[in-house]
C-alpha cells in the first residue's frame, strides 16, 4: 500500500512539471471548465423561468444537485480523464505493455498516472460552488448528511471511472474507441438530470445495470430525503457489483490484446 | 483550388468517415439518448409541474421534435472534429506537408470538413425522419422551409468552421488548443438553442443574442426545418450568418497570416 502511495506522488510531481510546460493550456482548461459549470447554471437558471419544480427539487435543490455534479467532474477530470483519453492509443500502438510489465497493478498506472494539475484549481472552483449551493439553501441540512454527501460523491468518482473504463474496454476488439466514447459521453448525460425524472424500466436501469443515477442523483436525493440503510445498502451492492463486471471485463478484454500488432 | 479536386478531397473523406461502422452506429443511438431520452423527460416533468399545454410557443411534442432536430442539425453544423486535426498538424509540425502541396490550405480543409458531414447526413436522415413522422412537424412545414433550413444548414455548417479556424490557428502559439474548441461547443451548446430554444431565454438575452451568429447555427436552421420561421426572421438570420461569416473568414486569415510567419516546421 505504501508502495502506491509513494508512486502516486512520483506521477503528481511529474504532472505538476508537465503542467507547468503547457501554461497557456493550464488557463485554457480553466476557461473550459468554467464556461462548462457557467452553461450548466443558465440551462437551470432559464429552465427554472418556466417551472417551480424539477422531479419534486425546487432550484436551491437543483443548484446543490448541479453543483454535486460539478464536483465529481472536477476530480474526475484532475484524476481520471487525461488517462482514459490517451488509453485507446495505448492499445492501438501496443504500448499497454509497458504497463502490463511492470511490478505495479496496470489498472491502477492506466487510471492514475496523469495527475491533470490544470483541472485540480478547477476543482477548487467547483468545491467552492458547491459549499456556496450549501450556504445558500434556506432549509437544514446539517453537517453529518453534508459529509455523507461528498463521501458518497467519492463513491460516485469510482463508479464514474468504472463505467468510464467498461465502454473503452471494447478498443480491444474494435481498434477504435472514438464510438463507445461517445456513446458514453451521451448516455453519461442521464446523470446529469435528476433521476426522478425518468420512469419505469430506464429509471430502473440507472440505478443498477448502468447505474448513472447512483454517481450523483441518488446521493443528492437522500441528502433530502434522508440516508436510509437501503438506499446506503443499495449504492454499496451497485459498487460491489459493477467493480467485479468491471474487472472481469478487463481481464477479458487483455485476452484480446496482443501487444505493436492490436 | 480546383473544383473537381475539391470534390475529390471531399469524396475521399465522406468514404473515410463512413468506413467506421462501429462508430456510426454508436453515435446514432448516442443522439437518439441525447437528443430524445433526455429532453423527452425532462420536459415531460416540467409540463407536469406546469400544468400547461403550452411552454412559450411550444406543445410538448413540438419542444421534443424540436431538441432532437437540433441535436441531430448540430452534428451537421459542427461536422467532424477539425479542431483536433489543424491544431494538431501545426504542434506536430505536419503543417510543412500541406506548404508543399499546390493547393489552398484552408479550402482543403474545408473540403475534408464537408466530406466528414456525410455519416452526420446519412443520421439526420435516418433518425430524424421517423421522429418527424412520429411527432409531425406542425402547420407551417412545407418544401420550402425545407428549402429554408438547407440554405441555413449550410451558412451555419460554414459559420461553424469560421469560427473555429481562428481557434486552430492560435495553434502557431499557444501548445494545445483543443480546450478552446471544447469550449466553443460547450458555449454554443446553450446559446445556440441545443439545450433549449433560444425564445425560452429572457426577452432581453433572446433579442442580444439574435445579432450574434450563434442562435443562427442550431435555433435558426432547426425552425426554419420545422416551418416554424416567419420569412422575416429566416431573412434576418440569413444576413447575419452571411455577414459573420465574411468577419470571421477575414479574422482567421488574418491570424493564420501572422501565425505562418512564427511556424518554424519543427513540430514536437
Amino acid at each position: 500500500m505504501w508502495r502506491y502511495v509513494r508512486l502516486y506522488a512520483y506521477f503528481l510531481r511529474f504532472s505538476m512539471s508537465k503542467a507547468m510546460e503547457f501554461r497557456v493550456d493550464f488557463f485554457f482548461r480553466i476557461l473550459m471548465d468554467s464556461v462548462f459549470y457557467l452553461i450548466s447554471l443558465g440551462f437551470f437558471g432559464i429552465l427554472f423561468q418556466h417551472t417551480s419544480a424539477l422531479a419534486g427539487w425546487n432550484l436551491d435543490q437543483v443548484l446543490i444537485f448541479i453543483s454535486s455534479l460539478f464536483f465529481l467532474d472536477a476530480v474526475h477530470m484532475t484524476l481520471v480523464a487525461n488517462n482514459y483519453w490517451a488509453f485507446p492509443d495505448l492499445v492501438n500502438q501496443g504500448k499497454l505493455d509497458y504497463y502490463l510489465i511492470r511490478p505495479v497493478a496496470p489498472l491502477f498506472f492506466l487510471t492514475l498516472r496523469e495527475f491533470a494539475a490544470n483541472s485540480f484549481l478547477n476543482l477548487f472552483i467547483a468545491i467552492g460552488i458547491l459549499a456556496w449551493s450549501f450556504v445558500r439553501y434556506p432549509g437544514e441540512l446539517g453537517m453529518g448528511p453534508i459529509a455523507l454527501h461528498v463521501v458518497l460523491l467519492l463513491v460516485g468518482v469510482y463508479l464514474h471511472t468504472l463505467l468510464y473504463l467498461i465502454f473503452l474496454i471494447p478498443v480491444f476488439w474494435l481498434q477504435h474507441a472514438e464510438g463507445s466514447r461517445s456513446l458514453f459521453f451521451g448516455i453519461e448525460l442521464l446523470a446529469e438530470r435528476p433521476h426522478r425524472i425518468y420512469q419505469g424500466a430506464l429509471k430502473r436501469l440507472l440505478l443498477s445495470v448502468i447505474p448513472f443515477a447512483v454517481l450523483i442523483s441518488l446521493p443528492t436525493y437522500l441528502l433530502f430525503e434522508g440516508a436510509t440503510l437501503t438506499g446506503l445498502g443499495h449504492i454499496a451492492l451497485v459498487t460491489a457489483g459493477l467493480t467485479v463486471a468491471t474487472y472481469l471485463f478487463w481481464r477479458i478484454g487483455l485476452r484480446a490484446y496482443s501487444s505493436a500488432s492490436s | 483550388m480546383r473544383p473537381h479536386l475539391f470534390l475529390h478531397v471531399a469524396s475521399l473523406e465522406a468514404r473515410k468517415a463512413m468506413s467506421y461502422r462501429v462508430s456510426f452506429w454508436t453515435n446514432a443511438i448516442s443522439i437518439v439518448v441525447i437528443g430524445f431520452v433526455v429532453p423527452y423527460y425532462l420536459w415531460q416533468s416540467v409540463f407536469e409541474v406546469m400544468e400547461t399545454e403550452k411552454i412559450g410557443d411550444y406543445t410538448f411534442e413540438a419542444l421534443v421534435l424540436y431538441t432532437v432536430i437540433a441535436a441531430l442539425l448540430g452534428r451537421v453544423v459542427r461536422g467532424p472534429n477539425l479542431g483536433l486535426n489543424v491544431s494538431n498538424e501545426i504542434y506536430s509540425g505536419e503543417l510543412t506537408r500541406f506548404c508543399l502541396y499546390p493547393t489552398h490550405f484552408r479550402l482543403f480543409k474545408y473540403a475534408q470538413h464537408l466530406g466528414g458531414l456525410a455519416p452526420h447526413l446519412v443520421l439526420l436522415i435516418l433518425v430524424g425522419v421517423p421522429f418527424v413522422a412520429w411527432l409531425g412537424v406542425g402547420e407551417g412545414w412545407s418544401p420550402l422551409s425545407l428549402l429554408q433550413g438547407a440554405i441555413l444548414l449550410i451558412l451555419a455548417n460554414a459559420a461553424y468552421f469560421l469560427l473555429s479556424w481562428p481557434i486552430h490557428a492560435l495553434a502557431f502559439w499557444a501548445d494545445n488548443v483543443w480546450s478552446l474548441a471544447v469550449l466553443l461547443q460547450l458555449a454554443t451548446q446553450l446559446v445556440g438553442g441545443v439545450l433549449i430554444p433560444i425564445d425560452l431565454f429572457p426577452a432581453w438575452a433572446y433579442r442580444f443574442l439574435l445579432w450574434t451568429p450563434f442562435p443562427h447555427l442550431f435555433f435558426s436552421p432547426t425552425r426554419a426545418l420545422l416551418g416554424r420561421s416567419t420569412p422575416t426572421e429566416w431573412l434576418q438570420a440569413v444576413a447575419v450568418l452571411v455577414a459573420w461569416n465574411l468577419v470571421l473568414a477575414w479574422i482567421g486569415a488574418a491570424l493564420w497570416r501572422r501565425g505562418e510567419r512564427r511556424y518554424t516546421g519543427v513540430g514536437i
